[in-house]
């Protein structure tokens, strides 16, 4: 087995009191995708906030290709090759797609008071990173990205993280407000990143979008991991039920049914 | 409690007794010694119009040993700051209000209040039109007529035939007032007039002014004479005249003193200044309110503190008071 | 959820009725497309228009005299220098509501050291600036580490300039109109001027220029549009947000007190009410130049036309004779079909 790129061991986090993350590990290897499920509430933001630098651990420990490392922020996280894309804050949509690509980066030529942006570069570098990831309809790197469809704009902020060198991609709900269409066009982005090598970790609710890509799951329930396993292991409607709550919704359903209403109790 | 200390304590009691009651006998002759309190409403220093008026009710003040409140009104926000700033002289029951009127429908009722509440009113530099009729118990300023009236009669000394009238303070009534009173002398005099109202959002950029009145006067070729009614727009006014090179073809006047303005006067660029005399408005208005709270005697009906003119047989005399005195004349 | 608003009126010559493909992808454009959509023609039209409007009728009377383009030119300047700023802190996605109580601010410190005390010049230039330091570190300081709206911090400030500034006026010298001569260098950097065209057309051309090329051409420039388009994706990108709109506060207050010395210089009065009308006019000259209120979007040449359509108009009322009410009421129809047309033009550059 390969070293995993990230690792999380043992990682624990308490907010004020309140146990946000209990125990998990979980780890992710180069051109793998590893799907992250579970209820609103069940930890996945704090677990992904811990593995981006936003927040530090209270115990356990973030690995990164084997060595134990302590992320003190994004920007940290950013630079060992770990980049998360977001779901509605990822790009400008009133900037061009070659400034928005280079955003805080931008290269420049000349020297002095004379350096300038070498706005053809960044037009060249945005273009032909989307065309790596098989977005072959843009061709004006000076076109607002706000005219981009939804999937070409995930295309756009993956691009620009592997550009600067991620290794994982931390995906959180990218295919949320998409459509049928554009959900497509982001699952076969998060299938040629990986074929890249590129390690995912991918948060959805969805679980067939889950089941398109994923090669392991983790589902987190209350803090703790409740489920671990390869795609192999499961067939999609089991999978689907455990994301739905599984035996505690079967039992409410069944609760329900047989005319019974009041808190299910029975722990699960 | 020894017997000695108890009438130690006895005569201590009767001292102390004795002390408050001559105390309380002197209240009354320390209340005829109090200072005369007076609350004086009027417009705020940043208008360079008021800063002698403040300064001649500050001078009487202190010759008077009166203890003057002056109350400034925001020019930007004139009826209600007209209003709030009454409301707050009544409260602070003065020993009398002494009142710049600039918007009287807002400001004459609460006058009536004020009487009504035993406090005597003097209506000051404006309101000369309906002071009689709120119970005030006089008025000192200018007719603002009189202002009108007068620059007129000598633009047209100065040749002019069509005046232009310049209001920098759009809706203002008084500036609108002298406006009109040019307006009529100028027919009387058979000449004609127009009035010019610069935008508000103009009010403070002079350079723009002198523009708007040199744009003005170039494409209205008939205009031979300016009236502006402050002394910066008349500044304003015979450099836009330079500028247009009608130097010598288009007589200026202005209302208010400034150094400048003085100057303009000397060296024949401008024909004449009104001076409202505002020292004596802040001076009389604490003098006469002085006198009416302290023996209730005043001068009776309206006394005119203004308008004189300068021009170029007095410039001398007047602006050597002014370079040795500061804010008499006008604000330096 | 992409592609915004439904189809603009007017459409390119060659860009089909259909406006979406299988995929959502975007469509090659016209040439003309391409013109029609830069950030700056709503502010170039407007000047044009305006222009066309004022000479067609007032052209006799004296717009077109060479007094009469002077005039407009000169308007136009002393309005087009604040608004640079103005228009940056826009892009950014923040207000300056101070400016205008700054330029009154540096009229009287000028006024003080030089028509009051009869010092040097540029004794008073020099604290003028400083004081716009401070005021600007203040703004910026206060909107970066209390993250409320700059609206309301910006407001508040202006009230602390102007009392601190009539304070200090009446204090010193009693009056808050001084009278302020300038000799030497300090009255040609100010105030020099060739038959009428102020030299302020000459700052003015070199601030929009470096302002311009900063904006496009520079990675701070890029950073300016990213914090203003939105906040939080800069701020992940990387982008020093916080150091952006420092920098920019400052150049507003800066580009304030600028304005204040030039024109109390240049008639020679100083005033504490000078200046009041910036925030209004400045905001007024952007958003004809095609910025958006919110951000993010604009350029800076179009802040230059949109204050020479402003001060085309200002200027050109008077030609014409009109009363101060009608010129309002011209000015607010103005901006209302600026920001209409500006709308439609950005609607059209997102694609239909």
């Amino acid at each position: 087995m390969a070293t995993p790129i990230v690792e999380l061991r043992g990682i624990s986090k308490h907010f004020q009191g309140v146990q946000a993350v209990n125990d998990l590990s979980l780890s992710v290897e180069a051109g793998q995708v590893l799907c992250l499920l579970g209820e609103n509430g069940a930890g996945k933001s704090t677990v992904i906030k811990i593995l981006t630098g936003v927040e530090r651990p209270s115990s356990g420990d973030v690995l990164i290709d084997g060595e134990v490392s302590h992320l003190v922020s994004p920007r940290h996280a950013r630079e060992r090759g770990i980049a998360t894309v977001y779901q509605e804050i990822g790009t400008l949509p009133l900037m061009s797609v070659a400034r928005n690509f280079v955003l805080a980066a931008e290269p420049t030529k000349g020297r002095g008071p004379f350096r300038r942006l070498d706005i053809e570069e960044a037009g060249r570098i945005a273009l032909a990173g989307l065309r790596e990831l098989g977005i072959s309809r843009v061709h004006d790197a000076g076109q607002l990205v706000g005219t981009l469809s939804g999937g070409e704009r995930q295309a756009l902020a993956i691009a620009r993280a592997l550009h600067f060198g991620a290794r994982v991609l931390v995906l959180d709900e990218p295919t949320a407000a998409l459509g049928v269409r554009e959900s497509a066009t982001v699952l076969k982005l998060i299938h040629t990143v990986r074929q890249r090598g590129v390690a995912v970790v991918f948060i959805t609710h969805n679980a067939y979008h889950a089941y398109s890509v994923g090669d392991h799951f983790v589902v987190m329930r209350r803090g703790e991991m409740s489920a671990s396993f390869d795609k192999a292991d499961k067939p999609i409607g089991e999978v689907i039920e455990l994301m739905a709550g599984g035996a505690e919704l079967r039992s409410l359903l069944s609760a329900a049914e047989a005319g019974v209403m009041g808190p299910a109790t029975a722990g699960v | 409690m020894t017997r000695a200390l108890r009438s130690l304590t006895t005569a201590l009691g009767a001292l102390a007794l004795a002390a408050a009651l001559g105390g309380l006998a002197t209240v009354p002759a320390m209340a005829q010694d109090a200072k005369i309190k007076i609350a004086f409403v009027s417009g705020p220093l940043y208008d360079s119009f008021f800063p002698p008026l403040y300064q001649g009710a500050n001078d009487a003040a202190k010759d008077l040993n009166v203890d003057l409140n002056y109350i400034p009104i925001d020019e930007h926000d004139i009826e209600a700051s007209s209003a709030r700033t009454m409301q707050a002289a009544i409260a602070q029951h003065p020993d009398a209000i002494v009142v710049g009127s600039f918007i009287s429908t807002v400001v004459d009722p609460l006058i009536k209040q004020a009487v009504a509440a035993g406090i005597p009113v003097y209506v000051n530099q404006s309101g000369r039109a309906t002071w009689k009729s709120t119970g005030a118990f006089g008025f000192v300023g200018q007719d603002p007529l009189d202002v009108g009236i007068i620059a007129a009669e000598r633009l047209q000394g100065g040749g002019a035939k069509n005046i232009l009238c310049v209001i920098n303070v759009p809706g203002n009534p008084y500036l609108q007032s002298i406006c009109e009173a040019l307006g009529g002398r100028a027919k009387e005099l058979g000449i004609a007039s127009e009035n010019l109202e610069l935008p508000t959002a103009d009010s403070t950029d002079l350079n723009k002014v002198t523009r708007n009145i040199g744009a003005y006067l170039q494409s209205h070729p008939t205009i031979d004479g300016v009236f502006t009614e402050n002394a910066l727009v008349g500044v304003a006014a015979t450099a836009a005249v330079e500028t247009v090179q009608l130097t010598g073809k288009v007589a200026v006047g202005t209302m208010e003193v400034s150094a400048v303005a003085l100057e303009q006067i000397e060296s024949g660029k401008m024909l004449f200044l009104i001076n409202e005399q505002p020292y004596l408005d802040g001076y009389y208005g604490v003098l006469f309110a002085y006198h009416y709270a302290k023996y209730g005697i005043a001068p009776v009906g309206e006394v005119a503190t203004g308008p004189s003119v300068v021009d170029a047989a007095n410039i001398h005399k007047i602006k050597g008071v002014f370079e040795q005195y500061a804010n008499v004349i006008g604000s330096k | 959820m992409t592609n915004t608003q439904s189809a603009a009126a007017g459409s390119s010559s060659e860009a089909p009725a259909n406006t979406k493909s299988d995929d959502g992808a975007t469509r090659r454009r016209s040439v003309f497309a391409g013109l029609i959509t830069r950030p700056e023609t709503g502010g170039i039209l407007s000047a044009l228009a305006v222009f066309l409007f004022f000479a067609v009728l007032a052209g006799k009377s004296g717009f077109l005299s060479p007094l009469g383009t002077a005039y407009w030119l000169d308007t136009a300047a002393d309005l087009g220098i604040m608004a640079i700023p103005i228009a940056m802190l826009m892009i950014a996605g923040e207000f300056d509501l101070s400016v205008g109580s700054m330029v009154g601010a540096a009229s009287i410190i000028v006024g003080i050291c030089t028509g009051y005390f009869g010092l040097d010049p540029w004794i008073g230039v020099g604290f003028a600036f400083l004081a716009a330091v401070a005021v600007g570190l203040l703004n910026g300081f206060l909107v970066v580490r209390t993250k409320l709206p700059s609206f309301i911090v910006t407001l508040s400030t202006m009230f602390m300039v102007t009392g601190g500034a009539l304070g200090i006026s009446i204090g010193i010298t009693g009056s808050s109109s001084i009278s302020a001569v300038a000799t030497g260098s300090a009255n040609f950097v100010f105030a020099a001027k060739w038959y009428e065209f102020n030299i302020a057309l000459v700052h003015w051309i070199i601030i929009a220029g470096v302002a311009i090329w900063v904006m496009q051409r520079t990675p701070f420039g890029n950073w300016i549009y990213a914090t203003g388009g939105s906040l939080d994706t800069a701020r992940l990108a990387g982008v020093p947000t916080n150091r952006v709109k420092m920098i920019l506060f400052l150049c507003t207050s800066i580009g304030a007190a600028f304005v204040g010395v030039m024109e109390t210089y240049t008639f020679q009065n100083a005033s504490v009410t000078l200046g009041a009308q910036y925030v209004f006019s400045g905001i007024a000259a952007c958003v004809i130049g095609g910025l958006l209120l919110t951000g993010g979007y604009g350029s800076l040449l179009g802040t230059v036309f949109g204050a020479m359509t402003y001060g085309i108009v200002s200027m050109g009322v008077f030609f014409l004779g009109w009363n101060s009410e009608l010129t309002d009421l011209f000015i607010g129809l103005l901006l209302l079909l600026a920001v209409l047309a500006n709308a439609r033009l950005r609607q059209f550059a997102m694609g239909r």
